[in-house]
């Protein structure tokens, strides 16, 4: 990155943009995309939190003694564009207002744009943007590590994984968050503990690495064949998705850890994805692939069974392991 | 402009930007937005914003969470009482995944407000206008501004730490909370150590809770697990803590034996009696102490000698809590 660099703004202000893994992530996509769409080479983000209001209506949950934690605990998902060239946290009003007007008197690219922000308008979810680059361009941008985290990793996969097929997995558990919400949305553990110890008897070469926080997995994974748990390891987010992002497949329901893997190019088998997300998508119920997904990125849009998934997984298996360097 | 009227003048101010800051769309919030950035311009022409300026030059970033404590501790220290922005020059390439751990301990400062990274000069000069009229710190410069090098501070520098007051940590209430009644469960009323011994000086864990069955050890060096401990030594290195929350276990403990890293830093600005060993050059060997509450071991120690040192140290505490007596 050199001096000349033209950059785009990035904006995420938590009054009305949630503190959610995925929308972190899907956010951090679309600014990668419209930075790339207009030919801009760095990207320059903004978190802006008012700290005597820190959450929007929608997350009443957060107020200001917690809200610390919450965004300490997100923070990783923020790191991981290649793009990044500064990363501002925000939290005194003035200051970011300065800032803002200073960009946009400078008329530097932004999203969203001055006056959705004043609006507090940010279409965190859809794929919309994404799907259009591609559509274009026949690529995107993917993401990649969090900053300083990638080399970690694969460290971590010489020393933890040796030459095996590793599989990144995260059964969503909101019952066992910290903050639940949306418990419809959760996956069934014992069909994912079943489906391991089948995949696990009938290739022992593959190792799973169960992402997610250390309140969200149960007990049995301990017990559960050629499982690591990076939490109990000492690590946090930021080396969960730097390892996804070096695993051979990513396994698991529609949820944050999906979505850094749908965005940094993974192979995947995603589950239970919510027929409402559908229009956000832009495919139609029951579509075995989003419009920039290959062969090896699937989609399943009903509960995931331990059959269904040993299925996925054998074939995604079969595939990627035939592929030279695998 | 009498008190009475500046009173009023500034609950009128704080209305109207309460009442903006709700009708968040335009043009209100344009209106909100300017009035916001007038006043911090106003702040700006007055001196009245604040900004630290750090960078590590090399890739080695190891130490950088415990240097940046130690950065910050001094500045908040040494002030009057006002908040900071934070500002640092980073690698972009760095040998260590640590970057998050940065911002849990920048964010453990209440007095830290905003923080900005930067991967990039050119951009941090550009901005440094907007993020304060004052710059503190000294030392090397980034684009005009003075800064600090954060690569690896000098022997005084750590020295004058463990010898310091320091700054207030306000570590996030649910931490702290859930610090206090995890230390509660286990160990009741019993003294409290916690462990984080670097590699390098073996593992006295067994040996001390041996030695001491009046102590309750928890052990947050990795190597313990699986091993057959005493029933008050116990390893959380799987307890899959956060930084906060390791953070908040050191403040709740009695005393802290271990590495002088970001957990020694904590230990030491929480008033907590502590041994501290390496995190300088291997090559210092003199150690540093501070009355019988804190000392500094910064060269390479036998494990059997550490033991010896540990248990003299722990006896001179005695077995209650010691909290009163440090600070």
């Amino acid at each position: 990155m050199n001096d000349a660099a033209k950059p785009m703004v990035g904006v995420y202000d938590f009054s009305y943009g949630p503190y959610a893994l995925g929308d972190a992530l899907t956010w951090t996509m679309n600014l990668n995309v419209m930075a790339t769409a207009a030919g801009c080479d760095a990207i320059d983000q903004y978190l802006v939190i008012q700290p005597t209001r820190p959450g929007s209506r929608y997350q009443p949950f957060v107020n200001q003694h917690n809200y610390v934690s919450i965004i300490d605990n997100l923070f990783p998902a923020f790191l991981c564009s290649p793009m990044l060239r500064s990363l501002k946290l925000v939290r005194h009003p003035p200051t970011f207002n300065l800032f803002l007007l200073r960009d946009v008197v400078r008329r530097r690219r932004m999203w969203p744009s001055f006056f959705s922000h004043l609006n507090g308008r940010l279409d965190f979810i859809s794929h919309r943007r994404i799907n259009a680059y591609h559509r274009g361009h026949g690529r995107l941008p993917w993401l990649t590590a969090p900053r300083g985290y990638g080399s970690w990793a694969d460290a971590f996969r010489r020393e933890h994984c040796g030459g095996r097929f590793v599989v990144a997995l995260n059964v969503r558990q909101g019952a066992l968050s910290l903050a639940p919400a949306n418990l419809f949305r959760d996956s069934p553990l014992p069909e994912w503990h079943a489906f391991i110890r089948r995949a696990a008897a009938r290739h022992p070469d593959a190792l799973f690495l169960v992402l997610g926080g250390y309140t969200e997995w149960d007990r049995e994974m301990y017990r559960l064949p050629n499982v690591l748990l990076p939490r109990a390891m000492g690590l946090g987010l930021g080396h969960e998705l730097a390892l996804l992002h070096r695993a051979n497949l990513f396994m698991g329901s529609s949820s944050g850890f999906a979505a850094m893997a749908t965005f940094c190019n993974k192979p995947y088998f995603v589950t239970s994805i919510q027929h409402l997300f559908s229009p956000y998508a832009g495919v139609p119920v029951g579509a075995r692939h989003y419009p920039f997904g290959n062969e090896n990125q699937i989609l399943h849009w009903e509960m995931e069974t331990q059959d269904v998934l040993l299925d996925a997984f054998e074939e995604l298996y079969a595939r990627l392991r035939s592929k030279p360097g695998s | 402009m009498t008190s009475k009227g500046r009173i009023l003048g500034r609950r009128l101010t704080n209305l109207a930007r309460r009442v903006l800051n709700r009708a968040r769309f335009f043009p209100f919030s344009l209106l909100f937005v300017a009035v916001n950035a007038a006043g911090g311009a106003l702040q700006l022409r007055r001196g009245w914003r604040h900004v630290a300026v750090g960078e590590t030059t090399g890739e080695t970033t190891a130490l950088l969470p415990r240097n940046v404590m130690l950065w910050l501790d001094r500045l908040l220290a040494g002030s009057q009482g006002h908040q900071f922005d934070v500002c640092l020059r980073l690698p972009r390439e760095a040998a260590d995944a640590n970057l998050h751990d940065v911002l849990s301990v920048m964010l453990a400062f209440g007095r830290a407000r905003s923080v900005g990274l930067y991967w990039d000069s050119s951009s941090l000069a550009d901005d440094l206008p907007l993020w304060g009229g004052r710059q503190e710190g000294s030392g090397s410069a980034v684009g005009a501004a003075p800064c600090e090098d954060l690569s690896s501070p000098c022997r005084h520098g750590l020295e004058e730490f463990i010898q310091d007051k320091h700054a207030e940590i306000a570590l996030p209430v649910l931490a702290t909370r859930d610090a206090q009644t995890f230390v509660k469960r286990q160990a009741g009323g019993a003294c409290v150590v916690c462990l984080n011994v670097p590699p390098e000086s073996g593992s006295p864990a067994e040996t001390l809770a041996r030695a001491r069955p009046d102590v309750w050890f928890f052990d947050l060096s990795p190597r313990s697990l699986h091993e057959e401990r005493a029933a008050n030594n116990q390893s959380i290195f799987d307890h899959g803590f956060t930084m906060h929350e390791r953070m908040a276990l050191v403040q709740a403990a009695d005393a802290y034996v271990g590495s002088f890293d970001e957990m020694g830093c904590t230990a030491l600005i929480s008033g907590r009696p502590a041994v501290l060993l390496g995190g300088g050059s291997s090559n210092w060997t003199n150690r540093t102490s501070r009355g019988e509450v804190a000392v500094w071991l910064p060269g390479p120690i036998e494990p059997a000698a550490l033991v010896t040192e540990v248990l003299q140290f722990l006896s001179r505490l005695g077995g209650e809590s010691t909290r009163s007596s440090v600070g």
